[in-house]
């Protein structure tokens, strides 16, 4: 995969060098080639470093948000679940989206959280180990990235596609994204049109298979599931803290505030069922929270199954359209009328 | 500028990667470290909020020096004459053994070995120790009896090979949650799970089976089990031949076992006694998990004596998903341990009193010999200030007005000292009665290596530069030997330095180098040879003493026993979000605010019995002192115990711990305390 690598670290050194960006916002090498961190670039000679291996192990989104300067210009490299959990901290007023350069990779899913002591990269239907290529096998994917079926980054300013061959394509979506392939004097490709229709076959066989059998069952047993799972929290919030959505200054999941009980494991339903109506009608299921989960509760599951019911009943795709203001805040009298979506 | 460092928490022993982020020179934040494979990308509340602490108000960065009932600031230069003067002439005058020194779990590989070193050598005595004494010294004596080698025998990320998971005296989601990761993962692939615990602890709700035993019955539960094993018929008649010794001497003391007085004893019904033989001898591979619920006693060793025999009886051992697993409770608990910062051993183990390996040792640091006797424990330290024999103290890093039993006793002990040195990062309860206070610098603020309980080597990354003129404690005791004229075997630049010394007096970090350690996964010891790749599973061809030796271990009643006077059982543990003395959590406010203060819990039929309201506040008191609390009425614990958590200073559950130790590993019972409970 080094094609990519090539062209995403040299869109990087091109936009550092033309003052595009103040600094870049990217995965990389940290001490070995499997160690992947977030890397904040700000020399280019330091672009050499950036990976795009096929593991993705926090959101750069809400690391730009919590911590990036709003006043300087950043560059980020994204996979597209997380920009569109970049436009969705965008609607909330967490990030300046006039200030960030975004690029993204075309993404066939990620391989699970504490499994990536390889060289990883995956392709439609390949899967690229320590530089052998195999048929993907689709338990190596993240259990979010089998229900994707937004691989192509239309919400970036930048799109770097994959060819099945091992090349890549570079597109822009947006005048800044224009700007950054001049400075890279990369001509933009036209794209060959391109055939989802295996990938979407495979995220809604995953998404019957994930929520299916919860939809089979009668509310009790489906809460008495959820309950279950919820048994084992140990309240270290782990999946508020990795959640791109989650972006409270002050919230109300902390022990001063008296909502959800203290001095209390597993702590009381209320942390989760309230963490998932705050963020649940906007999950863009990149799976940061299920993969933070020490005790392996199926945490994206839970709010991509809301989402996917809630997204046709308020027409709310989240991640897309920066004008488009969630349901959460844009809700209507007309809207508490509507019935079809079941908590429990 | 801003990066993510990697390093490793500085809390439990489990020993997660964690990355600090570092904006302009200060530390933001801590997340998950992808990588890193113990916590696999995950980390515990503890983990994720590591940092809070590091730029408290309340942190030490000027030297303190007592004047009169208060302390003024001193130069370093002032502070380490002042130090090297008083520890001289102590020496002088009242000879080196009246000198006593603490060091400390929470410090690094360097840190330890070098104050150690500083001990026996500038001192002359070997009067070190530290909070191991009161957490795991049952499991050095008790596992290097019966195997050779007193550490974890598996690894945390082994556990999910497990068949049957036997937790034993252990709180594991609360205080080893990335361990429980591999509990809850094992048990749902389908593994069996035993806890043993006086407590409803929060493992216990996912077990297949939960002996509530009485604080102090171990031996009798074990016994009980093996006992069952035997009748059944369920030993491992090849291995206990072909790998083990002892066996008759064993099997007779089982002989006179009865379940029914098993039963009586630890409360446990007989049936869940011969259920919990069944699933954990008839399993392919099951392990044991344990913590200070079994070492807290006067008989630790001989409850880790238990377990061994009980690993041993089936051939649960050597194996993945097998294994008797202690649960070291601090970062580098292992590791101060390995490095002899201990009274009776030099690193790797080596006893003083083994003349060829001490003067191997003191050959290496270019001495004719070190000191021979063996020095005194935690325990016995204090007991010599109030005998008039230790009369100057160091503290490295620890805090015994709180953590250790019987704590008035410990305060007026410390009161009594000529001469007390403090070196931490706040002016804890123990600092305050110091003489000399020496800011150290924290976590994020040095590098060295951790052991993590797996055996685990692994490097701590400086992230920033020390706070105010704080310093890492390997360069305090650095400067203090040099105070003192002792120029040679003291003048490191770094803790890369010291790390080349020490592998080369430490047979089980003999093949290791930064280098080497700067890998996610570290190195697992014993790792040998630099071509070695250190040793995930102990014991998997023979013990590393050659055979296991079983033991015979009767059944002993603890130190105390409620009476008419004090009629319930008193234990204590750890809350989820609170470490130890609170110095480092009680000053992070995330952590804080999760279980802001003390309390007891106690039995709703005890509190009818003594007049408990839940919420109300209570007096609780044993022989030696007394406190108030809040009461919380459940029944997570059992009738007749009550249950106070360690690290509340204003309801401190050490008032009332009784200093009595188990004779081999000098471990107090911290776990079984006689006490009475009324209304305040």
């Amino acid at each position: 995969m080094t094609k990519c690598n090539e062209i995403v670290q040299d869109i990087v050194r091109s936009m550092l060098r033309a003052k595009l960006v103040d600094e870049v916002v990217a995965f990389g090498r940290g001490i070995n080639e499997s160690d992947i961190v977030p890397l904040f670039i700000t020399d280019e000679k330091d672009a050499e470093k950036i990976v795009t291996i096929s593991y993705y192990p926090c959101s750069l989104a809400k690391l730009v948000a919590l911590y990036g300067d709003r006043n300087k210009k950043i560059g980020l490299v994204l996979r597209p679940c997380d920009a569109r959990s970049l436009v969705e901290l965008a609607k909330r007023q967490q990030v300046n989206l006039a200030n960030i350069y975004s690029i993204g990779i075309e993404c066939y899913g990620v391989v699970r959280a504490g499994s990536n002591s390889h060289q990883v990269y995956i392709f439609p239907d390949t899967v690229q180990m320590d530089g052998e290529t195999k048929p993907l096998a689709e338990d190596v994917l993240a259990p979010n990235c089998r229900r994707c079926e937004y691989m192509v980054p239309t919400m970036t300013d930048v799109a770097v596609r994959l060819l099945p061959d091992g090349g890549c394509l570079v597109d822009a979506n947006t005048e800044k994204g224009q700007a950054v392939l001049e400075a890279a004097s990369i001509a933009v490709t036209d794209m060959p049109a391109l055939d989802l229709t295996a990938l979407k076959e495979r995220a809604a066989r995953w998404k019957e298979k994930d929520f299916g059998e919860l939809k089979k069952m009668a509310a009790k047993d489906r809460l008495h599931y959820w309950l279950a799972q919820w048994e084992k929290c140990i309240k270290c919030y782990g999946c508020r803290n990795a959640c791109p959505i989650c972006y409270c200054k002050e919230c109300y999941l902390e022990p001063e505030k008296q909502i959800v009980k203290n001095e209390a494991l597993p702590p009381e339903a209320l942390f989760h069922v309230g963490r998932l109506l705050h963020v649940g009608d906007s999950c863009t299921d990149c799976g940061q929270c299920e993969a933070a989960c020490p005790m392996g509760i199926p945490v994206s599951k839970l709010y991509h199954m809301l989402y996917e019911e809630l997204s046709p009943l308020f027409d709310y795709e989240s991640g897309f359209d920066l004008a488009t203001l969630p349901p959460v805040s844009t809700i209507s009298d007309k809207d508490l009328t509507k019935t079809g979506v079941t908590l429990d | 500028m801003t990066e993510f460092v990697p390093t490793i928490c500085p809390y439990c022993g489990a020993g997660c990667g964690v990355l600090l982020l570092v904006k302009d020179g200060k530390v933001t934040t801590t997340t998950p470290w992808a990588e890193h494979p113990v916590g696999e990308g995950r980390l515990c509340m503890k983990g994720w909020y590591a940092h809070e602490f590091i730029y408290s108000p309340d942190r030490l960065t000027k030297p303190l020096l007592k004047v009169g009932d208060s302390f003024q600031e001193t130069s370093w230069e002032n502070a380490l004459k002042v130090i090297a003067e008083k520890l001289s002439e102590a020496k002088a005058k009242d000879g080196p053994d009246s000198l006593a020194f603490l060091s400390s779990a929470k410090c690094t590989n360097e840190e330890n070995y070098l104050l150690q070193k500083f001990v026996r050598e500038v001192i002359g005595t070997n009067n070190i120790d530290h909070c191991a004494r009161l957490c795991h010294a049952s499991t050095v004596t008790g596992l290097g009896t019966a195997f050779g080698s007193g550490a974890m025998t598996n690894d945390i990320a082994d556990i999910p090979q497990s068949d049957c998971v036997f937790v034993i005296g252990s709180d594991t989601m609360s205080q080893h949650p990335l361990a429980a990761r591999r509990i809850i993962l094992a048990k749902e692939m389908g593994a069996k799970l035993i806890v043993a615990d006086p407590r409803r602890v929060q493992t216990a709700r996912f077990a297949d089976l939960h002996l509530k035993l009485r604080p102090g019955t171990n031996v009798a539960l074990l016994n009980g089990i093996m006992k069952s094993i035997l009748d059944h018929g369920w030993e491992n008649k090849a291995f206990i031949e072909e790998r083990t010794e002892g066996f008759a001497e064993l099997k007779a003391v089982l002989d006179t076992v009865s379940l029914d007085e098993a039963e009586k004893i630890t409360g446990v019904p007989k049936a869940d006694i011969e259920k919990a033989a069944e699933l954990y001898a008839t399993s392919k591979a099951s392990c044991i998990i344990y913590a200070m619920g079994i070492t807290q006693h006067t008989t630790g060793t001989n409850n880790v004596l238990s377990i061994a025999n009980l690993a041993m009886l089936t051939g649960n051992i050597g194996r993945p998903g097998t294994g008797v697993n202690p649960l070291r409770g601090q970062n580098n608990v292992q590791g101060s341990c390995d490095m002899g910062a201990l009274p009776d051993l030099l690193p790797g183990y080596q006893r003083v009193t083994d003349e060829a390996k001490r003067k191997k040792v003191a050959e290496a640091w270019g001495l004719p010999d070190l000191p021979t006797q063996p020095g005194l424990t935690l325990i016995e330290i204090m007991e010599a200030i109030h005998a008039g024999k230790v009369k100057t103290m160091f503290i490295m890093g620890e805090n015994p007005v709180v953590s250790d039993p019987d704590i008035t006793h410990v305060e007026e002990a410390l009161n009594k000292l000529d001469f007390l040195v403090v070196q931490d990062m706040f002016l804890t309860e123990t600092a305050r009665l110091a003489d000399v206070v020496l800011p150290a610098a924290s976590w994020a603020e040095k590098e060295g290596t951790f052991t993590g309980t797996g055996r685990r080597v692994q490097v701590l990354r400086q992230a920033i530069a020390p706070l105010g003129e704080s310093k890492p404690d390997w360069q305090i005791i650095g400067e203090l030997a040099r105070a003192m004229n002792a120029e040679k075997g003291f003048i490191f630049a770094s803790p890369k330095e010291i790390f080349e010394e020490l592998r080369k007096v430490t047979p089980q970090y003999a093949g290791m180098d930064y280098a080497r350690l700067s890998q996610p996964q570290g190195l697992q010891w014993p790792c040998p040879a630099e071509d070695h790749p250190g040793t995930p599973i102990l014991h998997t061809k023979q013990f590393t003493r050659g055979k296991g030796k079983f033991h015979a271990i009767p059944y002993q009643a603890p130190a105390e026993s409620p009476d008419a006077q004090f009629p319930l059982i008193l234990t204590t543990g750890r809350v989820m979000t609170q470490w130890h003395t609170r110095s480092m959590t009680g000053r992070s406010p995330s952590l804080n605010a999760e279980f802001p203060e003390g309390f007891v819990e106690i039995n709703p039929q005890d509190a009818k019995k003594f007049k408990i309201n839940d919420k109300g506040l209570v007096e609780v008191s044993s022989r030696r002192g007394k406190i108030k609390t809040r009461a919380r009425v459940t029944d997570k614990v059992v009738p007749g115990v009550v249950y106070i958590p360690m690290h509340y200073v204003e309801a401190a559950a050490n008032r009332l711990t009784n200093s009595r130790f188990d004779p081999q590993a000098k471990i107090p019972e911290l776990k079984v305390t006689a006490v009475a409970i009324k209304p305040a």
